[in-house]
């Protein structure tokens, strides 16, 4: 019995065509995976049926032992948190500690339990100078980690990322990266929805999806020694591992620096 | 005549929200012809706000930006028409959302050549041109622009502008949100327009792989200040490229570390993976 | 448009921000009515006095409720000259002949010239424009040089300047009652001010706690639409349009091209913001705990007696 539990789920808007076909997937608790695909192959839509927020054609999804329903929605959401890709449109709250507060004040957390919460998790995604700010006086990446201690301080042990970074510059991405992986290490279950190979790359275990079904779903390294997964899929490795792939495989010298990319790619 | 910057400098009014950033003594020419320039710096160095002075979106606070003969400075000249310098510098926002709104690609793309009094057969006919010069066929005339993709919609809205036919052409952050398959195909489509055009063609961007592979002369702002104006080769040999807050291309980084690693005489100044598989197989052989 | 400062907040000390803001709405409205109730000028007068005690004891700058004041000048005066010309009770005042002649055409042109001038390079506009306003007066009561092309009798009675000045002076004061309020008052706090004094409301049907979120999450939103705003017209204006030139069809058209990305872009919004605040576990009209409290000082206690005490005055008068 997995910790998350997927069983032949299937969502359609209309009734003609199959956003998600029969997808089968369990998740381990402490497991970190990178959900992959084109766009329009689904993945956001997984991310949103898990949360309830849409109804599935068919199928059945289990947290935690917990069954899914109209009636468990309420105590599935305490357990799972999301952080959608548009950093404004998911910051409620007028200021950061009012946003922060949010998802504590809809539980009815005590007051003087939340604004200790406040200020641990501000502190935790190094925004405790910006409690008073207005959104409007922050960056995209800021308002994503506000995004975070807000879900944090509910005590969730799931999060889900869906396209968390693709509305961020590069810089602001690879700082909201370093707070994944500090979760990752806390032991916050994770499931990443992303189309940037390198970012689904620091997971454990990557899902592959392709025109609403799982096209591949296994470990890192094994799906990486199968380049042509990617392909198939229109996602392309990083450079380091697309030179590795294309280096003639002849030589001994030409393997030493292919494991040397290798490594290369894994140390970043 | 192209556009001239003489010591431009912008700040935004205070009390305002803050939309634009600010920019410093930039001085800069731009040929009307020919160029593919990439502009890169740093969020919030300025780059949005230099775009905007091109086509007079924004007025310099001081200094003046001459654009196609008309001089742009803070005080507002009722000689000049600004609005018919955007048909002269072309610029295309980041998001198609801000730019679409008929219920047709072709109403569309026609809005911005009939804002210009052109007659309604012509803007047809020009709505035509400009969607095959941006890679879309005839099928997409009559469809609704908010039923596209999103790569579908950007094209569109870089469509409406090349309506326009300016010589110059601005584009903030095109490749943002798509994947590399429509980044690459995207650029190839900007030096395709610029060989069969002569048109200059400037892309905002943050893709340093980009800008190597494409681009033949990179503007570069740091904090609202031009730090660099050269080809891409100049800036990527250079070795302080993090103060600017920038990171090299991909090739030049792999590149750079097999032959630290390795320690042979590799060339890590290549702009593509095939390039770079090349040398290190020439490097290593030998 | 990029100049608007939400609400009029400003940070400040004194006892106005110490009040809780239910108690300031209560008492800008009794306030209201009180000085409605007043009959006389010198009733007013005394209102207008103890008022300007009060907030100097409240370390209001008046210079900031003067400011506040101003996008309304335009209405004190027109209210102000509709008393003097139309009331005609009362003694009669001031009895002049106005002569619209060709000399005073002349000069009204050319000390319009000077007024536009002068406010160019002027930063005190009203005054300026009252100084104007009143040589106008002079030019056509004292140029009757040339050829005249009509006249009238100018009158101010005595009824009507004391009704206009009243008129003016209680609308004075009711602004500034709801300058102070909106000056000393955090937005968020008058927001929960007025959910908490609407819960009775809930008889009808109408559920203070939604209608609070409502306003709240709008005010959050304000910088974020004009944002957009911005980046629209100014998308659209790199294609043409900008707003100034053009026939009315194309004028209507430029403002279509405006406001249907802001309805697509708030929809999306709207749903975005809805699937978010659902999955943190919201449900409206369900009960929520908050981190912010508003709770009732000796302050309020005393500023409710004032207010109470304020209020029978203002029915003695109509009274006694």
């Amino acid at each position: 019995m997995s910790y998350i539990d997927i069983k032949d789920l299937s969502f359609t808007y209309t009734g003609k065509r199959m956003i998600l076909k029969d997808i089968s997937l369990s998740v381990e608790k402490g497991e970190w995976i990178a959900i992959l695909g084109h766009n329009g192959s689904g993945k956001s839509t997984l991310a949103k049926t898990i949360l309830g927020l849409l109804e599935p054609a068919s199928g059945t999804i289990e947290i935690d032992s917990i069954l899914l329903k109209e009636d468990t929605t309420y105590d599935i959401r305490k357990k799972i948190g999301i952080v959608f890709q548009n950093p404004d449109n998911q910051f409620v709250g007028v200021t950061v500690k009012d946003d922060i507060a949010f998802g504590m004040e809809n539980l009815c957390f005590p007051q003087k339990e939340m604004l200790e919460k406040i200020n641990f998790y501000a502190e935790k995604v190094g925004m405790s100078d910006f409690l008073d700010k207005e959104p409007s006086q922050l960056s995209g990446g800021q308002k994503q980690r506000v995004a975070i201690a807000g879900i944090l301080a509910m005590q969730t042990e799931i999060m889900i990322f869906d396209e968390a970074t693709s509305m961020l510059d590069p810089f602001a991405r690879e700082d909201l990266m370093k707070y994944i992986k500090e979760l990752h290490r806390e032991g916050i279950t994770i499931i990443m929805i992303t189309h940037d190979i390198e970012e689904a790359l620091l997971a454990d275990r990557l899902v592959i999806l392709k025109d609403g079904m799982i096209f591949k779903n296994g470990l890192k390294e094994d799906l990486l020694a199968h380049p042509e997964i990617f392909e198939n899929s229109f996602l392309e490795l990083p450079m380091a591992l697309r030179i590795a792939n294309h280096l003639f495989a002849g030589s001994e010298e030409l393997k030493a620096v292919k494991d040397f990319l290798w490594e290369y790619n894994l140390g970043k | 005549m192209g556009i001239q910057f003489r010591e431009v400098s912008y700040r935004y009014p205070s009390g305002s929200i803050n939309f634009y950033q600010a920019i410093s003594n930039i001085n800069l020419t731009i040929n009307e012809k020919d160029e593919f320039i990439a502009l890169v710096g740093h969020t919030g160095s300025g780059k949005s706000t230099l775009a905007q002075h091109m086509n007079a979106l924004i007025f310099p606070t001081l200094g003046e930006v001459e654009i196609f003969g008309s001089v742009v400075s803070k005080k507002r000249n009722k000689k000049i028409k600004y609005n018919d310098l955007r048909k002269h510098v072309g610029l295309v926002f980041q998001f198609p959302e801000y730019q679409l709104f008929e219920e047709t690609v072709e109403k569309d793309i026609m809005f911005g050549p009939m804002n210009f009094k052109v007659k309604h057969d012509e803007a047809e006919a020009l709505a035509k041109k400009a969607l095959f010069l941006v890679g879309l066929d005839e099928s997409y005339l009559k469809r609704n622009p908010f039923n596209l993709s999103g790569g579908e919609k950007k094209r569109v809205s870089i469509a409406g502008i090349l309506a326009l036919d300016p010589d110059i052409l601005v584009l903030d952050e095109p490749t943002s949100g798509l994947d590399p398959a429509g980044k690459k195909q995207l650029m190839e489509l900007f030096t395709s327009i610029q060989k069969n055009t002569g048109k200059t063609i400037i892309v905002i961007t943050h893709d340093m792989d980009l800008v190597y592979e494409f681009a033949s002369r990179v503007i570069v702002l740091n904090s609202g200040e031009l730090v660099f104006d050269g080809t891409p080769e100049k800036l990527f040999h250079r070795d302080d490229l993090k103060n600017y807050s920038l990171d090299y291309p991909e090739t030049i980084q792999v590149l750079r570390a097999v032959k630290t690693h390795f320690g042979k005489d590799i060339n890590i100044y290549k702009k593509t993976m095939t390039e770079a598989v090349l040398e290190i197989e020439r490097a290593m052989k030998l | 448009m990029k100049n608007i400062v939400i609400g009029q907040y400003v940070p400040g000390t004194g006892f106005f921000y110490r009040l809780d803001p239910r108690t300031k709405i209560i008492a800008v409205i009794i306030l209201m009515v009180s000085i409605f109730l007043l009959k006389t000028i010198n009733q007013l007068l005394i209102a207008l006095v103890i008022a300007l005690i009060v907030l100097l004891a409240g370390r209001i700058s008046i210079a900031r409720v003067f400011k506040g004041l101003k996008p309304l000048f335009v209405l004190l005066i027109f209210t102000f000259f509709f008393q003097i010309f139309f009331n005609k009770e009362g003694t009669l005042l001031l009895d002049n002949t106005l002569t619209l002649s060709i000399s005073s055409i002349a000069t009204i042109i050319v000390w319009t010239i000077i007024w536009r001038l002068l406010v160019k390079f002027n930063k005190f506009k009203f005054l300026i424009l009252l100084v104007y306003i009143v040589g106008i007066y002079f030019i056509l009561r004292f140029l009757t040089y040339g050829y005249s092309f009509t006249t009238f009798k100018f009158m101010i009675y005595q009824k009507g300047l004391e009704m206009s000045l009243f008129v003016v002076i209680r609308l004075l004061i009711i602004i500034t009652f709801s300058t102070v309020l909106t000056l000393t008052t955090k937005p968020t706090d008058l927001t929960q001010g007025l959910e908490k004094l609407m819960r009775p409301l809930k008889i009808v049907g109408i559920r203070s706690e939604d209608f609070a979120l409502i306003i709240s999450i709008s005010l959050r939103f304000i910088p974020t639409i004009l944002d957009e705003a911005n980046k629209i017209m100014s998308a659209q204006a790199s294609r043409g349009s900008d707003f100034i030139e053009g026939k009315l069809k194309d004028k209507v058209k430029q403002v279509i091209s405006l406001l249907v990305p802001m309805f697509i872009i708030a929809f999306k919004r709207s749903e975005e913001l809805a699937d978010a605040m659902e999955s943190r576990n919201f449900v409206p009209g369900k009960p929520r705990t908050r981190i912010h409290d508003l709770a009732f000082g000796g302050l309020d206690i005393v500023t409710s007696l004032f207010i109470v005490i304020c209020l029978t005055a203002s029915i003695l008068t109509r009274v006694l």
